[in-house]
């Protein structure tokens, strides 16, 4: 790809949400660039099991934060690199349960969802498989796939 | 200060097992201890009477002693800070600045000397006064006085729970990788993770106390 090149899209911040974007829009025939301010992490050589050390995979860059009640920018929900704060996640991603979309009629609590579980069902699949997230045969709550990752 | 439940216990006996990029990191806290860039000299000796206090080494002496305020100043000198600032408070460098004017005049305020001058009770006092948000200073004025103090404890904690030094003293073995925990269920740990030669939990602490067992007059047996 060169400076002349003519795109279809460019996606400004390749983490969790752009990079699929970028890879989705590939997939379907675009041609699509992803930019990215920071760096692209080679695990092999870039990682460290130091907590310390590892900071530099966070987004750092000077900022302020305002307001009557000013946050912490916690460094560990952000990313600057390819990959974003996916670099770092290391979490569970469980699927929601079917009676969290409807806790008002069940329970009389909160608001129900304008979606069902079916409604997101496929997507649940989708993002699943694309992202590795695997579970035991045997899990209570929906489906995991149980799949084996050499992690 | 209590002697450790992990009394004798070396994290870097395990350091075989760590990755190599690791292990270099590592031993590198030890063996390479930044130079001075970013302080005077005057406010890293100030910052080591703050340190002392703050996270008191009475166990060990100079030459074993988890260097703290070293690590604060490449922080800062390389600005490898969290890069953030709150509206109202400056940037990182002038904070920890002004932190150490704060304390000074804080101590000149209460005692009439400087902070390192003062006996151990009466910087405890200086220190819980900034903490409260009580401290008399010009400074004070200027920032907060008790969001910079946990500003400045979080940072030394950071710096100080990173030394294998400090993961004795609480019995943590170092980085898991490359091996990984083998043995993952409740109560259970690997060979390589240490036992507790007393007990460290504070669960008995709150049984004997509620059985009106436990020692009075005190936080208990534990800290």
């Amino acid at each position: 790809m060169s400076a002349r090149d003519e795109l279809d899209a460019v996606v400004v911040g390749v983490g969790a949400a752009g990079a699929v974007l970028v890879r989705k829009l590939a997939a379907a025939g675009w041609r699509v660039a992803g930019l990215d301010a920071g760096p692209h992490w080679d695990p092999q050589t870039d990682f460290l099991s130091d907590e310390r050390a590892m900071t530099k995979l966070f987004w750092r860059d000077r900022r302020v934060s305002a307001g009557d009640d000013p946050i912490e920018l916690a460094g560990n929900v952000t990313g600057k690199g390819v990959g974003g704060s996916t670099t770092h996640y290391s979490m569970y991603a469980l699927r929601l349960h079917r009676s969290d979309f409807e806790t008002h009629t069940r329970d009389g609590v909160g608001s129900d969802w304008p979606l069902s579980y079916e409604d997101l069902e496929p997507y649940y699949d989708e993002v699943e498989r694309e992202l590795g997230i695997a579970g035991p045969l045997d899990w209570p709550v929906g489906r995991l796939p149980p799949w084996t990752l050499s992690l | 200060m209590k002697s450790s439940p992990f009394e004798g216990f070396d994290p870097l006996a395990q350091s075989d097992h760590w990755e190599d990029r690791t292990r270099e990191l590592v031993l590198a806290r030890i063996e390479q201890v930044p130079p001075r860039r970013f302080f005077t000299e005057d406010e890293a000796q100030l910052l080591d009477a703050v340190v002392d206090r703050l996270l008191p080494q009475p166990d060990r002496n100079a030459d074993d002693a988890v260097p703290v305020t070293p690590f604060i100043d490449q922080m800062l000198f390389e600005d490898d800070t969290d890069g953030f600032r709150k509206d109202g408070m400056p940037w990182d460098q002038q904070v920890w600045r002004l932190a150490l004017r704060g304390f000074e005049e804080t101590s000149a305020a209460r005692y009439g000397i400087g902070f390192t001058e003062l006996r151990n009770e009466q910087r405890d006092d200086v220190l819980a006064a900034v903490q409260a948000g009580e401290a008399e200073g010009q400074t004070w004025r200027e920032i907060p006085a008790a969001a910079t103090f946990d500003k400045v404890m979080q940072e030394l904690v950071e710096v100080y729970y990173a030394h294998p030094a400090a993961w004795a003293e609480i019995g943590w073995p170092g980085p898991a990788s490359k091996r990984g925990y083998m043995r993952t269920g409740y109560g259970e740990r690997d060979p390589w993770q240490p036992k507790e030669s007393a007990p460290a939990s504070s669960v008995p602490m709150v049984r004997d106390r509620r059985a009106g067992t436990g020692p009075s007059g005190s936080g208990g047996g534990l800290h």
